[in-house]
């Protein structure tokens, strides 16, 4: 287990690509995409395993020329640790409710906008729109065409089996 | 209907080969290689004539005794006048009477053509362009975007396609411009559609830049009031719609970004389409002709 103080950044079954301010995540295993906006990126991407939480705090402070608080990098590594973007599991920080005074917290005192991972979960195929029912008149039809589904459709209930 | 063609037409370039009383052929379409196994010539060829017309006579007939097809299909009668259809690998299915098996040949070739297309990547929406600019409306089958779509045809948009924006690496987006599938007494299957030139409007042969995204649904009574998105959220939006994704995450994750990163893109719900599209017309003239 990793010391949570020295986070590591996953790197394994993800696809990455950089957009101006923002970064985005592609995971193979779970078909998430997550967009990291600035400061979310500059978390991550500091997270070295050899950089410890304060650290990262006080590298975004020279890099973004702004005090930094470690309870910022904590709220960015909580929100990478919920999106299964870090290689080991964190323990949580923030509570819901701290979580919410935290933000509260830091955004009145940071200068830098608060680490955002905005998540969505792509269907296992963009073909699987609709549920995975079937038809006694259409036969097996609905569940071929649906990528997602299992091909033979049974009768009743009429669900793609 | 679906203009089932007469029986004379045939695969051009004649590359048939019979094997006893079946017939093969096979063509590749957005790099994609399909062979097809009929049970007589006259199936044979009617297959050919509806897959070209769903590719939009994209389909480039190959030589199946050269090439191993990534796509195997058979068709064959059975004596009670339906047919059986079987994806070679994968499964066998009843089909029904003629019009329903190409209906349903047609489906399936769309389904395999837009998830292992070559060099370009598929996405679930509808598209128009005002000015040169497009405007790319994300959304699955049933959500409206083919009513946005031809109520945006009408008031004078080009028309690009209902179901599917095409996009290249290079960040276009390219003409899929097929009839229509405007909903005609309900029927599920049906590949009938209005060709866009009975809107009044009309179709766009050359690829463009995309200017704007809009996702959107309707909500009756609802205003447009639409948030302006970042591009990543953005594209973390579109991934849902890219049909392709689950396939190869890496080359559609990169097109995505060339073709998006710079288009303003508009998130709400909205009311009835025909606002929407004037909405929309004006907001291109503002925002997407500089």
């Amino acid at each position: 287990m990793n010391n949570p103080q020295y986070p590591i950044a996953r790197k394994n079954g993800l696809v990455v690509q950089e957009v101006p301010d923002e970064v985005l995540v592609y995971d193979l295993d779970t078909n998430k995409a997550h967009c990291l906006n600035k400061t979310a990126a500059a978390v991550w991407q500091s997270c070295d395993g050899k950089t410890s939480v304060p650290e990262i705090a006080k590298f975004l402070s020279s890099e973004m020329g702004t005090k930094v608080d470690d309870d910022l990098v904590w709220l960015a590594i909580d929100q990478l640790n919920e999106s299964s973007l870090l290689e080991a599991q964190v323990e949580p920080r923030f509570a819901s409710q701290s979580r919410r005074d935290a933000i509260r917290k830091i955004g009145i005192a940071s200068m830098i906008a608060l680490p955002i991972v905005a998540s969505l979960v792509a269907p296992k195929s963009a073909m699987a729109n609709t549920s995975c029912q079937c038809t006694v008149a259409t036969e097996t039809q609905d569940c071929v065409l649906n990528a997602a589904c299992p091909n033979t459709c049974a009768e009743p209930p009429g669900v793609c089996q | 209907m679906l203009e089932l063609g007469n029986s004379e037409a045939q695969p051009s370039g004649e590359v048939r080969f019979f094997e006893g009383d079946n017939v093969k052929f096979a063509f590749e379409a957005y790099g994609v290689s399909v062979s097809v196994t009929a049970d007589s010539a006259d199936l044979g060829n009617k297959l050919f004539e509806v897959a070209n017309r769903a590719m939009l006579g994209k389909c480039k007939v190959i030589d199946p005794s050269l090439v191993k097809a990534e796509h195997e299909f058979l068709l064959s009668s059975r004596k009670d006048g339906t047919y059986d259809f079987t994806s070679v690998g994968e499964y066998t299915t009843g089909s029904g009477g003629l019009r329903e098996t190409l209906e349903l040949f047609v489906r399936i070739l769309r389904i395999k053509v837009s998830q292992f297309a070559k060099n370009c990547v598929f996405v679930h929406a509808g598209v128009v362009s005002w000015g040169k600019k497009a405007i790319l409306i994300p959304g699955n089958s049933g959500s409206g975007k083919t009513t946005l779509v031809a109520e945006c045809v009408k008031h004078g948009a080009l028309y690009f396609s209902d179901e599917y924006a095409v996009l290249s690496p290079d960040g276009l987006v390219h003409p899929f411009a097929r009839a229509l599938s405007i909903t005609n007494g309900g029927r599920k299957w049906s590949e009938d559609g209005i060709p866009v030139e009975t809107l009044g409007g009309r179709a766009a042969t050359e690829p463009v830049e995309i200017g704007a995204v809009v996702l959107t649904r309707h909500e009756p009574g609802a205003k447009w009031q639409p948030e302006r998105l970042t591009p990543g959220n953005g594209i973390i939006e579109v991934i849902p719609h890219t049909i392709p994704m689950t396939i190869d995450a890496d080359f559609s994750l990169q097109v995505l970004k060339s073709a998006i990163s710079r288009a303003i893109i508009l998130k709400g719900v909205r009311g009835e389409a025909s606002d929407l599209a004037e909405e929309l017309l004006s907001f291109s003239n503002k925002e997407l002709t500089a």
